[in-house]
């Protein structure tokens, strides 16, 4: 039974990569014709026909996208037309940038949100919980490009305290790691609050209470276990959204990663290294549903057997 | 026979707010007064809402007290730290009613039972994997399912590992929280003969909460009957199953089947709903629904009085005591 669960969930991952590749191979054809922009502006009618002929552009749509897919599938999704290279490893030496910037920005989330949504809950209804409740409203509300841009323009300009762009020292993560990880904060504060709130008041959190033991290992051994678990989901649906995310905050932090790139080349009409990018963030947000799933049923045992 | 517990006047009052500036108090538990015996068991019997459940946590102070009394052993546990009441945690335990909500559901069961033994440090290591094993053992669970979770289980079988949770730390009182009532009615036998059982071996006593009549009297040497957060009646099981006193212990008694089709039986059945605890009736609060209610049980509550060997709180009731004190006061009067 659970090798079936695997493996349906692994089937499910393989149509959706390809849909993904579908709409990938279509983003060739979404800014008008594709042999326009290899050409220069004063090539002729013939030129341009001979070059549609060369990349097989007449042919019908379905065997276009064959050769599209039999490309991709061994990595080559062609060779950016600005910088003359192929688009998959230009996208690839991109990743770690962005990766550090999601964990980041994910680690800066949780470390805030897991206390935050403990001490609510157990705190609830005292200046605490209200202080807490309101910075996770706020949070959750504050779209994430103002609240990078007031980062930058307080933190980074105003008082000069971090640096406001690129990558390198620890320094330079601290500020779009926090602009990333401000939504999912809230979001998990708010859901860990309520969760704890309803499983202080189970009978097992009584009966830990009528063995005696302590009211900290009570929240964190009894009570967090079980509150964590649609945390984790939202997590890694907060993962995917994250990365996502992060062509925004790696455009206002001038972030060296995909998302940046990506925006660089849809400036540039730079099909292949689009497609390339889609692609690859696609394809990671597919990666990461699977591991939630098995992560998910390795915390809750009940799952397992159902 | 010594006592092992002992409540006096003890209350729960939980502040309502009804608005941004009224609050209202529900008394959930108001001034009830009760012993359990090494060895026996006290029934604790009422409908829904008349703070059964209340008094039970209340006197383990998993809920703790607005005011009164808990004696244990001879020694107020009332105002007890954390600290000082965790030695008192391993001597009464709680066995509660929903078996599936009482197991955390992220542990295995035997580390469930086995974090008491920890706690209290009773037995740790091999010796304690041992003490698991013979805890299950003794409930009828086979003690290689120890490393299971509770969603493998069936209800009868969690309310098992329940009890040996519940028996691991040797407590000597405990509190069974309805223990059958979530249970098939061929499960709850087998539950309440291994509690009898279980009392026999180890001298436990219990404070044995219910609503079921029948289960009480099988398994209870002394019963109080509690309606509105007060004891209305408190006697032994045999005196208060054969001739209740209270009306509203007879109506609770009348509403039990008698397996006798022919029986005849004056059946009283209660009309409307028990009052709102927010807003408890004048008088005796039991006088709303009561068939014999007399005016005077509209003005005063009766306090609980000895009746012969028993407690009872009703006008009625004490009515001849009350018929002398009458005739001391117009003696005095005319005097």
């Amino acid at each position: 039974m659970l090798q079936l669960l695997k493996w349906r969930k692994l089937i499910n991952a393989v149509i959706v990569l390809f849909g993904v590749s579908i709409i990938v191979f279509l983003l060739m054809y979404l800014t008008g014709d594709p042999v326009a922009l290899l050409l220069p502006m004063d090539a002729s009618l013939e030129d341009a026909e001979m070059l549609r002929e060369s990349l097989g552009l007449n042919d019908p749509l379905w065997q276009q996208y064959l050769r599209f897919a039999g490309q991709a599938v061994k990595g080559d999704f062609g060779v950016s037309l600005r910088h003359h290279q192929p688009a998959l490893p230009m996208i690839l030496a991109k990743m770690p940038a962005t990766i550090e910037l999601t964990l980041a920005g994910m680690a800066v989330a949780l470390l805030i949100a897991i206390p935050l949504g403990i001490i609510t809950a157990v705190k609830s209804n005292t200046v605490i919980d209200y202080f807490g409740s309101l910075a996770a409203l706020i949070g959750q509300s504050m779209p994430v490009f103002w609240l990078g841009l007031m980062l930058l323009y307080l933190v980074g300009v105003k008082w000069d305290l971090l640096p406001i762009n690129g990558r390198g020292s620890w320094q330079n993560l601290i500020l779009p790691a926090i602009t990333v990880g401000a939504y999912t904060a809230a979001t998990i504060v708010r859901l860990l609050r309520s969760r704890m709130l309803e499983v202080m008041q189970q009978d097992y959190i009584k009966t830990a209470r009528a063995k005696g033991v302590k009211k900290n290992l009570i929240i964190i051994k009894h009570a967090l276990r079980n509150a964590l678990l649609p945390v984790i989901t939202i997590l890694g649906m907060q993962l995917g959204v994250l990365l996502g995310g992060a062509v925004i905050t790696e455009t206002i932090f001038s972030w060296p990663g995909v998302g940046r790139f990506m925006i660089q080349s849809i400036y540039n009409r730079d099909i292949p290294v689009v497609q390339a990018g889609v692609f690859v963030l696609a394809s990671c947000i597919v990666i990461i549903n699977l591991l939630t799933d098995v992560i998910y049923s390795w915390l809750d045992p009940r799952i397992k057997y159902e | 026979m010594s006592k092992i517990i002992e409540v006096k006047n003890l209350k729960k009052y939980y502040p309502i707010k009804i608005n941004w500036r009224q609050q209202a108090v529900v008394k959930a538990v108001d001034g009830i007064s009760f012993s359990v015996s090494a060895g026996q068991t006290l029934g604790l019997v009422g409908e829904s809402g008349c703070g059964k459940s209340t008094t039970g946590m209340t006197v383990l102070r998993l809920v703790e007290p607005t005011d009164g009394d808990i004696i244990f052993e001879g020694k107020n546990i009332k105002d007890l730290n954390r600290v000082q009441m965790r030695l008192y945690r391993k001597k009464m335990q709680i066995i509660f009613q929903d078996p599936y909500a009482s197991l955390n559901p992220r542990w295995k069961i035997g580390n469930t039972i086995a974090e008491a033994l920890e706690i209290h440090k009773l037995a740790t290591g091999q010796i304690g994997k041992l003490r698991v094993e013979e805890l299950l053992d003794r409930v009828g669970i086979d003690p290689s399912y120890k490393n299971r979770y509770p969603h493998e289980f069936s209800g009868g079988q969690r309310q098992r590992i329940g009890i040996a949770r519940a028996l691991a730390v040797r407590p000597q009182f405990i509190v069974c929280d309805e223990p059958v009532s979530a249970l098939d009615v061929s499960v709850q036998a087998q539950i309440i003969n291994l509690l009898a059982e279980l009392q026999d071996e180890m001298n436990l006593s219990y404070l044995f909460i219910a609503h079921d009549l029948g289960v009480v009297r099988q398994i209870c040497q002394r019963v109080a009957v509690m309606y509105l957060g007060k004891i209305v009646e408190y006697a032994g099981s045999e005196d208060l199953f054969n001739n209740p006193l209270h009306p509203y212990t007879k109506a609770l008694l009348s509403a039990v089947p008698v397996p006798d089709p022919l029986a005849k039986r004056d059946e009283i059945v209660l009309t409307g709903d028990i009052p709102s605890p927010l807003n408890p009736p004048r008088g005796c609060s039991f006088n709303p629904r009561c068939p014999y209610a007399k005016a005077y049980c509209r003005e005063k509550a009766p306090q609980l009085s000895t009746v012969g060997d028993r407690l009872v709180a009703c006008h009625l009731v004490n009515k001849i005591r009350g018929d002398q004190d009458a005739a001391i006061t117009e003696m005095a009067q005319a005097n």
